[in-house]
């Protein structure tokens, strides 16, 4: 009898008994955003202490990326960030795959960097004269190549590269373009109003084409209806994070 | 004739264990005037301590009037049993009261050559409870000396094929009765005949006969099977109400640590993956109280078979197990009725003859909760407990309903009847109907300290009814001795209707500005009929049939807005099946099935499935070996809500192409029983697939991961393949007054899904350890009960951390971050229970005062972990995240009363 009972019990209980420690908690994230026209560069891989949640760099020589036939090894630089020391250039429309391992899981995330973007033609003035009285008119209207919207949109960014600006002295609201175009948007072009701009100066005026899927970042609500926290969005296979590619153009905009 | 129910041959095979000889010259001094002979028998047994055994019910009406004194007990019981025709076998330290007609002919059997007869031949017959005639399902019907033999089906009606042996006699034994044991050579072959079994009252003095084998939980004769009695569980009240389903949970291999009644989670698979039919019809939705406890009403059901996989081939659609709940018949002798005051709820029965033959009975249950009236402590503990599980406004998590502006309303009632017809021994008529509903109104406020800052606050109201209800008919007929058929027909319908609306403060207006939240109507509706017949030959008896089952869902939901139209499924599924069992000599059973299901919905048309159980047993019947290898389908899945309990209730949904795929598991169970003296262990190891298997994602499902979109709106729905693999043990002992058991399990259930990286999930609902202890005691008049529970922790999905990711605009975005689905444990469960009984007699009625407590020691048993969120500005990454603790029941004391009259 004991024996059957041995038997048993040594048949079932060996293959139970390490149920959570073979499933460690998965804290390792992987964020990076591919930027086509620059090497790559501000990759970040690191895990969520579990007890802090604080952000803890994990050091590996085991990531790469692979793409337009090149394979781009990744190192860390001084401030934890991975890149490519070869520098080579990312191009537009391309596939790349981020690939890796860290304690013996395999990490996989795919992106493809945009079409190329670049300004139509039309561009109705670099050089802009502010009229503190308001006109109801644009006094920019900037269009670009337009991408396939399934698959596409665009996010814009304007930085002031004066070191001391001064601030246009506006009556009304003044540097509407933050709220404006804080999202993505679909059309492959903008008016620019006075009330945009906030300072007077040289700006840089950025234009990204992104990948749809991308857009969730943006729109993320981080709870429900009833305040339960929601899960982030996660692209990355293996870890946490998110892995994406774009294309861009600058123009630089002088206000007077 | 009665006392043709007696010992047998067995007894004399046993008797040169016979009794000291100073206990049978025991001397005793008595005067006995017209007393019922079972109270002489209690009298003689405490002076000489000696043990009886006997048939109570032959000797029911014999009373003794005597006087002794000093005089040896042997001579007493000679005096005493002749004014009856009685004699007495002195056995195993036991005396043995039989008929001395009966007496002449075991000990004539008892003589005659060791060589037995090897003709078989067929003992037919039905088992009935003394009492009320009822008949008695699933009763054991097997060889004392071997313990191979069959079980009683739902009608109580068996045929059993014996080798006559005559040294042997047969014990048939059912869960709350004594066990009655009859002498082969007393048996005429063939002859169809009614065995009565006498009611065991601990009301009443009685002698426990043969008593280290009266059992609360009854191992079934195939691999994985178990059968019990709730009505004998003395704790089975422990929280304010009788549960069906608390009592299964008591098993080993069916969770007891989800603290829900809604349903069985059967070796790691979820409650939907669990067939629960009453009397034929299936059940969608079985608790009441948003799961604390079942919606069957104990007092309308007569037992529970569980089949824990291993189905047979008449079962399928469901791939984890089946629980078989038969109703009670009704007193067939005279009408009674019955009151139950409990914690929660007020409930009757009342049940007796429809004909002055016995032919016909009725019976008729319902309750109704008075929690709308009275707000019982209790009531209060159960529905605080539930509703700081369903909100998400505090992080605290300890709300108190009661007491402020506005008291949440909430009522359940539930009603059974069972109308049974027996024309002749050869015929049964069934019609059993039930219907249950609760309904809920609660509303309740946002106005947290927690935020730092309070941006809005806000008004929920949550408006919610679910409505079980079916009804079943069935008839069963007797061809001839080897031929039978039975036809079910049942129908069964599951609604509810959920209501949220939710109003928001608004500054400006300085008053609340309400909008629908989150409506939705749901249905099921399952139309079932079954068509079997039952072929007996001397070793096999072969069960074919058909069965139609036609399921239709509707679901209407609206998100921040009305209901949509309502989006309907039906599907139909056509099975046909032949199970065998096949008796291979003294020591095999084989029970062969196959089952072939036509499902419409698929383009996979048949779905075959194999059921092979085999049984091997050793000569004396102390150790059993038992195998199964079985595969089922199941073609409808319960997609649960993220919420817990009073948000959105699960719907049904059935399987379709391109939507959500047929389940299907493979489980293999190899075991073994062993007994001995009082002892019973049953073990069974097992392993089993369960393929596309679905989970709903919820929070965890984040942002916008669509991975299976239809009209159902099943965003968040994955379908991955799992495994079960685990053992279950389960030991019994009973002695006397005495029972216990102690059951073990070993689990670990994991799925793995394609769309979460091909991670490995460990199932939410499975302790990887389970341990439970029951122990009961009974006197005259008292019932006690303890019962520890022990979970070594469930499998819970943790928030990690935040990270950032650049938006390219110069802004970056917080995302938070949850640990991989159920990948951390949730602290150790564990809870003790005491149950703690007084049965009276008062005039005509009997009475019985309950005492429970539930959760003694007061654990604060974690059900999950919740992480809110807290915003302190207008910035979408202008926010906390806290973790609250979700927990289940602390301590619940309550009481109840029962009068039968």
């Amino acid at each position: 009898m004991k024996y059957y009972l041995a038997i048993i019990l040594l048949s079932v209980f060996p293959s139970c008994s390490k149920r959570f420690e073979e499933l460690p908690v998965e804290s390792t994230v992987f964020v990076g955003i591919l930027r086509a026209g620059e090497p790559i560069a501000n990759l970040e891989f690191f895990y969520l202490d579990e007890n802090t949640g604080e952000q803890k760099s994990i050091e590996t020589n085991a990531l790469r990326i692979d793409g337009g036939g090149t394979t781009h090894l990744l190192v860390q630089d001084n401030n934890d960030f991975y890149f490519n020391v070869d520098s080579i250039l990312l191009t537009t429309n391309t596939e790349y795959t981020l690939t890796g391992k860290f304690q013996n899981g395999d990490i996989q995330a795919t992106c493809k960097t945009p079409p190329a973007i670049a300004p139509e033609p039309f561009l109705s003035a670099d050089t802009v004269t502010i009229n503190t009285d308001l006109s109801d008119s644009p006094v920019i209207l900037l269009s670009w190549t337009a991408l396939d919207p399934a698959d596409y949109s665009y996010i814009l960014r304007l930085d002031n590269l004066e070191e001391n600006p001064t601030e246009i002295p506006l009556t009304g609201e003044s540097g509407n373009f933050y709220v404006q175009f804080s999202g993505p948007q679909e059309a492959p072009g903008i008016a620019l109003y006075e009330t945009d701009f906030k300072y007077y100066g040289l700006h840089r005026l950025t234009v990204y084409a992104i990948e749809k899927s991308f857009e969730e970042v943006f729109f993320f609500d981080s709870s429900d209806g009833r305040g339960l926290l929601k899960n982030g969005p996660d692209n990355v296979d293996g870890a946490k994070g998110y892995f994406t590619g774009v294309s861009s153009f600058s123009i630089d905009l002088l206000l007077e | 004739m009665h006392l043709m129910r007696l010992l047998g041959s067995i007894l004399l095979l046993m008797a040169n264990c016979s009794l000291e000889a100073q206990q049978m010259t025991c001397k005793v001094s008595a005067t006995y005037v017209d007393l019922p002979l079972n109270l002489v028998f209690n009298d003689l047994s405490n002076q000489c301590e000696v043990q009886f055994a006997y048939d109570s019910y032959a000797v029911r009406s014999a009373k003794i009037t005597a006087t002794f004194e000093n005089v040896a007990l042997n001579l007493a019981l000679e005096k005493i049993l002749s004014q009856h025709q009685l004699s007495f076998k002195e056995i195993s330290k036991t005396i043995v009261i039989i008929p001395e007609q009966e007496f002449e002919t075991i000990a004539k059997d008892s003589t005659a050559t060791a060589v037995p007869a090897v003709e078989q031949f067929l003992i037919r017959g039905e088992i009935r409870s003394a009492e009320t005639n009822e008949i008695l399902p699933f009763a054991n019907v097997q060889l004392y000396t071997t313990s191979q033999g069959t079980t009683s089906n739902s009608d109580g009606k068996f045929a059993f094929t014996i080798e006559n042996t005559k040294n042997d006699s047969i014990e048939i034994s059912y869960i709350g009765f004594e066990p009655l044991l009859i002498a082969v050579s007393a048996i005429k072959e063939n002859t169809y005949r009614k065995y009565y079994l006498e009611e065991r009252k601990s009301y009443l003095p009685s002698i426990i006969i043969d008593a280290e084998r009266i059992k609360l939980i009854q191992i079934g004769p195939k691999p994985s099977q178990l059968i019990l009695d709730p009505n004998n569980l003395a704790i089975a009240q422990g929280t304010g109400e009788p549960d069906v389903m608390r009592a299964a949970q008591l098993l080993p291999g069916i969770s007891a640590t989800q603290e829900s009644s809604s349903g069985l989670f059967i070796r790691g698979s979820a409650s939907d993956q669990t067939l629960i039919t009453l009397d034929g019809f299936t059940l969608y939705h079985l608790d009441h109280f948003f799961g604390t406890f079942t919606a069957l009403n104990t007092n309308a059901v007569k037992t529970m078979r569980l089949m824990k996989g291993s189905l047979e081939a008449e079962y399928g659609n469901r791939i984890a197990g089946v629980a078989e709940v038969i109703g009670k018949e009704g007193n067939l002798k005279k009408k009674s009725a019955q009151i139950d005051i409990g914690a929660l709820s007020i409930g009757g029965v009342l049940e007796g003859p429809l004909d002055k033959k016995g032919k016909a009975s009725f019976i008729l249950t319902g309750r109704r909760a008075y929690t709308d009236l009275v707000f019982s402590p209790t009531y209060k503990g159960i529905f605080n407990t539930t509703y700081n599980a369903a909100i998400t406004t505090s992080a605290s998590g300890n709300e108190q309903t009661f007491g402020g502006a506005q008291d949440p309303q909430f009522y359940f009632g539930d009603a059974n009847v069972k109308l049974t017809y027996r024309p002749n021994d050869k015929t049964i008529f069934n019609l059993s109907g039930y219907t249950g509903k609760d309904h809920l109104f609660i509303s309740y406020a946002d106005t947290s300290d927690d935020e730092v800052i309070n941006l809005t606050d806000k008004k929920y109201l949550d408006e919610s009814t679910w409505q079980n209800a079916g009804v079943g008919a069935r008839w069963n007929t007797e061809w001839t001795s080897k031929l039978s058929t039975e036809l079910q027909a049942g129908c069964s319908v599951f609604k509810t209707n959920f209501f949220t609306r939710d109003s928001t403060f608004s500054p400006l207006s300085q008053t609340f500005e309400a909008s629908d939240f989150n409506n939705e109507q749901t249905s099921v509706n399952d139309f079932n009929l079954k068509l079997l017949s039952f072929y007996r030959t001397k070793n096999h008896l072969t069960k074919t049939g058909i069965q139609l089952n036609n399921i239709t869902t509707e679901r209407a939901f609206g998100e921040n807005s009305p209901l949509n139209s309502a989006q309907s499924q039906s599907g139909t599924i056509t099975s046909f099946f032949i199970q065998d069992e096949w008796k291979i000599g003294k020591h095999w059973t084989l029970y062969p099935g196959i089952r072939v299901s036509i499902y419409n919905l698929t383009n996979v048309k048949a779905y075959p499935e194999q059921r092979i159980n085999l049984m091997r047993s050793n000569m004396k019947g102390t150790f059993t070996w038992k195998f199964s290898v079985s595969r089922v389908h199941q073609f409808i899945h319960r997609i649960r809500s993220q919420s817990l309990y009073l948000n959105n209730p699960d719907y049904w949904k059935l399987s379709k192409d391109n939507e959500l795929p047929v389940k299907n598991s493979d489980q293999f169970v190899a075991g073994f029983i062993f007994k001995k003296k009082n002892f019973t262990l049953d073990a069974e190891a097992y392993a089993k697939t369960v393929n596309r298997n679905s989970t709903y994602l919820g929070v965890y499902n984040g942002y916008s991961q669509t991975f299976a979109t239809d009209t159902f709106n099943t965003q968040g729905l994955i379908v991955g393949n799992g495994t079960a693999l685990g053992a279950d043990f389960l030991l019994q002992y009973d002695e006397g007054r005495h029972h216990a058991w102690a059951g073990y399990s070993i689990l670990e259930a994991q799925t793995r899904y394609e769309e979460l990286d091909n991670e490995i999930v460990p199932e939410s609902f499975a302790d990887l350890h389970e341990f439970k202890i029951y122990y009961e005691v009974e006197t005259k008049r008292w019932d006690f009960s303890l019962l520890w529970v022990y979970g070594s922790g469930k499998p819970y999905t943790p928030y990690l951390g935040n990270y950032y990711v650049d938006l390219l605009n110069g802004e970056q975005r917080k995302i938070p971050m949850y640990g991989d689905l159920n990948s951390a444990q949730l602290p150790a469960y564990h809870r003790l229970d005491a149950g703690l009984s007084y049965s009276f007699v008062l005039g005509d009625a009997r009475g019985k005062i309950a005492l429970s407590c539930y959760n003694i020691y007061n654990q604060r048993n974690v059900r999950d972990r919740q992480y809110l969120i807290q915003r302190f500005g207008n910035e979408p990454n202008d926010y906390n995240v806290v973790q609250r603790e979700v927990y289940m029941l602390g301590v619940l004391p309550s009481l109840s009363i029962q009068f039968k009259f």
